[in-house]
C-alpha cells in the first residue's frame, strides 16, 4: 500500500494530534493502572476494576445488631438481616468486603430500628468455616459517623 | 514517533469500525431490553442502595426500580437510534453517561463486563462517522485485486488495545492454585455441563476427573494469544496480504473456542460471550469478508437513507412544516403505545420524555431551516421503540421482572405488593405449568395476608392445573387449617408427605397437628414425635420451627425435660439469627414446660 493512499477520515493533525496523544497516554494509563489497585494491595478486598472475571470472591459473614430505647431502657439486639434486607443485598455484602456498603448498611439500621447506636461485625469465612475477624464497626445514629472499634484489615 | 503514529493513525478498513458500530449497539439496545431490566426490581427495594463510587452516593437520588428502568430503557432507545442512524457523538456521549449509569448507580450488579462495555462506548464516541453510503470512494488494493476502503480510526484502535489489556489482565488473574487446579472453575459449572469433554478426555485414557484442569489452563492458552492479537489487530490492514489472514483466521477461532465454550458450560455472564464474539470478528476476520457478509445490509440502509434524503428534499417550506407535523404526531402515538405496551414501571414516561426531547429537537432544526435532518431520526426513534417493545415481549422480561419483584416483597413480609407482582406476572403466564405456579404464588401471598378464602381459591385453579404439586397441597392443608377444616387439613398434609416425604416443613406442621388434633381418635403423639424428629434431622438442627415442633412433640409425650432442653435450643437459634419475637413465643413455653417440670402437671 503506498503511503499515497486515500483514506476515507484523515488522522488528525496539528494541535488535534497533540490532544488526541494526550487523550490515548491517560486512557491507557488508567487502564493499566486501575487493576493494580488491587494487585498492589491497596483495595485487596475490592476486585472490581481488575477484570477478576472468574476469580472466587472470598466470603463473609456479617451481622448486625442495633441499640434501641425501649421503655426508658437501652437494649442491644441483632438485626434479621435475612427478613429485612433483600436477599441480592445481602449475597453482595457476603461476597465483598466493601466498607462503604458497610457503613450504607448501619445507616440504614439506624433509620429502619430508630435506634440509637448500630454495631457491625463482619468475618472473614475460610473453607474450614473458621473466621478470621474483618471489619467491627460502630455507629452513633444521631452523628452517622462509623467508627472502626477492631480489626480493619 | 513514526512507529506510534503508524499504530495509531495507519489505515484501518472501514469496514471494520463501521460494522463494530452498528453490531455493538444493537446487541447493546437489545441486552439492555431483554436481560438487563429483568433484573430491574431490585433497584430501590427496601430503600437500600449502594452507588460504586462515594462521592456518586452522596450526591444521586433515591433510586427506584422505575428509575432504573427509565435509565435502561433510555439507553436501549439511544443505542437503537445511534445504530440506525449517522454517528452522532453528541448522542453517543449521553448512551455512554445514561449506560455508565446502569451499573455504577448499584453495587447490585458487580459484573465487572458492564465496566468494560463502558470502555467500549467510550472509545464508539471518537470512532470516524462512516455513512454507509461513502463505501466506495476511498479504496486500497488487497493483495487479490479487490478493493478495501481504507480510513484512519485512532479509537478503534484504542479500542483492539483496551481488548488487549482485559484479556491480559484475566489471564493475570488465573494465574493462581485455586484455577489452574480446576477447582475454581468447578464451583461454577456443574459436571453434567462438561461431560462430552470429560468422555472424550476418558477414551484417551486420561482421568475424567482432570477435565476442570485441562479447561482451566486451556482457557489461560487462549487469552494469552487474543490479547496479544488485540495489541496487533487492525494494523494488518495495511499491509493486507494472504498470509498475514491465516494467524487471524487462527485468532478468530481461538475466540470462538473461549466465549463459544462460556456458553456451552453456561457460566452466567449475560451477553459478554457475544459481544466478545462480534468484537472479535471485526477486528479478525478480513475485510472482504466483512464486507461480503454486510453487503446486502448496508446497501438496504444506503438506500432508505438516500429515499428518504430525497423525500425530505422534495418538501417545500409549508410542505416541510405539514410533513414534520405529521411525523412528530406519529412519532409520539408510536412511543406512547409501544410504551405502554412495554408496560413496566416508567417505561410510558420514558418514552414520552425521548418523544418531547426530539420535538424539542426537531423544533431547533426548522429554526435553523434543517428540517430535513429530522427525518432520519424521527423514523429511528419510532423503529427503536417497536424493537425495544419487540426485544422485551420476545424474551419475556414482563414477566420475570414482576416475579421476581413480587417473590421478594413476599420474602420481605410486603404481601399487599406481592399480591400486585403475582398478578402481573400471571399475564404474561406461558403454559399450565406457569400459571400453576403463579396460582399457587398468588393463593401464598393470600394467606400470609390472612384471606383464607381467596388463598383457597387461588388453590384450586393451580391444582386444577397441575393436581400433584405439593406445596399447593401442602398450602390448602395451612389455609383449611386456619378456617379450622381440621380434618381435611390433615388429608392434605399426610398427601404432602406422600408426594415429598422428605420435606422438613410439611414433617413439622403435620407433627404439630397429629399432636394436637382436637379428635382424640385422630391424635397420634407418638408419630407426631418420631415425624417432630425426623424434620429437625432433615433440617439439620437449623429450623426454627422444627425445633420447636420437636419441644412441643416432647412436651404431649410427657417427656418435659426434653422439651425444656429443645425449647431452649429453639430459643438460641432464634436469637442467633435475630428474629427476637420468635424468640419470645418460644420463651412463654420454655417456662409452661418448666413449670411442668417442676409441678409435674401442665
Amino acid at each position: 500500500m503506498s503511503a499515497s493512499t486515500s483514506l476515507l477520515f484523515d488522522a488528525p493533525v496539528g494541535r488535534r494530534r497533540t490532544f488526541v496523544n494526550g487523550f490515548l497516554v491517560v486512557f491507557i494509563l488508567v487502564q493499566l493502572l486501575l487493576p493494580l489497585r488491587y494487585y498492589s494491595g491497596a483495595a485487596q478486598d475490592d476486585p472490581r476494576f481488575s477484570w477478576r472475571m472468574f476469580a472466587d470472591p472470598p466470603l463473609y459473614s456479617i451481622e448486625v445488631h442495633t441499640t434501641v430505647e425501649q421503655e426508658g431502657r437501652l437494649t442491644e439486639k441483632a438485626v434479621d438481616l435475612q427478613a429485612s434486607l433483600p436477599s441480592r443485598w445481602q449475597r453482595t455484602l457476603r461476597r465483598r468486603h466493601l466498607p462503604l456498603a458497610a457503613e450504607k448498611l448501619m445507616r440504614w439500621c439506624c433509620q429502619k430500628d430508630n435506634a440509637v447506636r448500630v454495631r457491625l461485625l463482619s468475618d472473614r469465612v475460610l473453607d474450614q468455616g473458621q473466621r478470621v475477624p474483618k471489619l467491627r464497626l460502630s455507629m452513633d445514629c444521631e452523628s452517622l459517623e462509623a467508627v472502626a472499634i477492631g480489626p480493619m484489615q | 514517533m513514526n512507529a506510534w503514529n503508524h499504530y495509531w493513525y495507519g489505515p484501518v478498513a472501514a469496514i471494520r469500525p463501521y460494522l463494530l458500530m452498528k453490531c455493538f449497539l444493537i446487541l447493546l439496545a437489545l441486552d439492555l431490553s431483554a436481560v438487563r431490566l429483568k433484573a430491574a426490581y431490585w433497584y430501590g427495594l427496601a430503600d437500600f442502595n449502594v452507588a460504586h463510587f462515594r462521592w456518586l452516593d452522596a450526591v444521586q437520588p433515591r433510586l427506584s426500580s422505575a428509575g432504573f428502568v427509565a435509565i435502561c430503557l433510555l439507553a436501549s432507545l439511544l443505542a437503537f437510534i445511534c445504530a440506525f442512524g449517522k454517528v452522532n457523538r453528541g448522542l453517543l456521549a449521553i448512551l455512554f453517561t445514561i449506560y455508565t449509569l446502569t451499573w455504577a448507580t448499584s453495587m447490585l450488579d458487580l459484573f465487572q463486563h458492564h465496566y468494560f462495555l463502558s470502555i467500549v462506548l467510550g472509545c464508539l464516541i471518537f470512532f470516524p462517522s462512516i455513512h454507509a453510503g461513502k463505501f466506495r470512494t476511498s479504496t486500497a488494493e488487497g493483495s487479490d485485486g479487490q478493493q478495501t476502503v481504507l480510513t484512519s480510526a485512532w479509537a478503534f484502535r484504542l479500542l483492539a488495545l483496551s481488548i488487549g489489556i482485559v484479556y491480559a489482565y484475566t489471564t493475570i488473574a488465573k494465574l493462581n492454585g485455586d484455577w489452574l487446579s480446576g477447582a475454581t472453575l468447578q464451583r461454577f459449572v456443574t459436571l453434567e455441563k462438561v461431560e462430552p469433554i470429560a468422555n472424550l478426555i476418558g477414551r484417551v485414557g486420561l482421568p475424567q476427573d482432570s477435565v476442570w484442569q485441562m479447561l482451566a489452563v486451556g482457557t489461560i492458552f487462549l487469552e494469552i494469544p487474543l490479547a496479544a492479537g488485540y495489541f496487533l489487530a487492525a494494523c494488518w490492514d495495511q499491509r493486507p496480504t494472504r498470509l498475514v489472514h491465516v494467524p487471524y483466521v487462527v485468532l478468530w477461532l481461538m475466540a470462538l473456542a473461549l466465549h463459544g465454550g462460556i456458553e456451552i458450560v453456561g457460566l452466567p455472564i449475560g451477553w459478554f460471550s457475544y459481544y466478545m464474539i462480534a468484537l472479535a470478528s471485526v477486528y479478525f476476520l478480513s475485510p472482504r469478508l466483512l464486507e461480503r457478509v454486510a453487503r446486502p445490509i448496508i446497501g438496504l440502509l444506503a438506500e432508505v437513507l438516500s429515499r428518504l434524503q430525497q423525500l425530505s428534499e422534495s418538501l417545500t417550506g409549508r410542505q416541510q412544516v405539514f410533513g414534520l407535523l405529521v411525523a412528530v404526531v406519529g412519532l409520539i402515538a408510536v412511543l406512547a403505545l409501544t410504551g405502554w405496551a412495554v408496560d413496566l414501571p416508567g417505561s410510558v414516561d420514558t418514552f414520552l420524555l425521548l418523544g418531547l426531547a426530539l420535538i424539542a429537537w426537531t423544533a431547533i432544526c426548522l429554526v435553523r431551516g434543517q428540517a430535513r435532518s429530522a427525518y432520519p431520526v424521527i423514523l429511528q426513534a419510532m423503529i427503536a421503540g417497536i424493537l425495544v417493545y419487540v426485544a422485551t415481549g420476545t424474551s419475556r422480561t414482563q414477566y420475570e421482572y414482576y416475579l421476581g419483584l413480587a417473590h421478594e416483597h413476599h420474602r420481605l413480609g410486603g404481601y399487599a405488593e406481592s399480591t400486585l407482582g403475582f398478578e402481573k406476572a400471571r399475564q404474561y403466564t406461558r403454559g399450565s405449568r406457569e400459571t400453576a405456579r403463579i396460582e399457587y404464588f398468588l393463593a401464598r401471598s393470600w394467606y400470609a395476608r390472612g384471606d383464607n378464602d381467596a388463598a383457597l381459591r387461588h388453590l384450586e385453579a393451580s391444582l386444577h392445573h397441575h393436581a400433584e404439586d405439593y406445596e399447593a397441597i401442602y398450602l390448602r392443608g395451612l389455609a383449611r387449617l386456619a378456617t379450622k377444616k381440621v380434618d381435611l387439613a390433615l388429608v392434605d398434609f399426610e398427601r404432602t408427605l406422600q408426594l415429598e416425604p422428605d420435606w422438613p416443613v410439611a414433617l413439622a406442621q403435620t407433627a404439630r397437628l397429629l399432636v394436637a388434633h382436637p379428635n382424640p381418635q385422630l391424635r397420634d403423639v407418638q408419630r407426631g414425635l418420631a415425624l417432630a424428629a425426623q424434620a429437625d434431622r432433615l433440617a439439620l438442627g437449623r429450623s426454627i420451627d422444627a425445633v420447636e415442633t420437636l419441644a412441643i412433640a416432647f412436651a404431649a409425650n410427657d417427656d418435659s425435660e426434653r422439651a425444656v432442653q429443645t425449647a431452649e435450643r429453639a430459643i438460641a437459634l432464634a436469637r442467633r439469627s435475630g428474629r427476637n419475637e420468635r424468640a419470645e413465643q418460644i420463651l412463654k413455653l420454655l417456662e409452661q414446660y418448666k413449670r411442668t417440670q417442676r409441678t409435674g402437671s401442665p
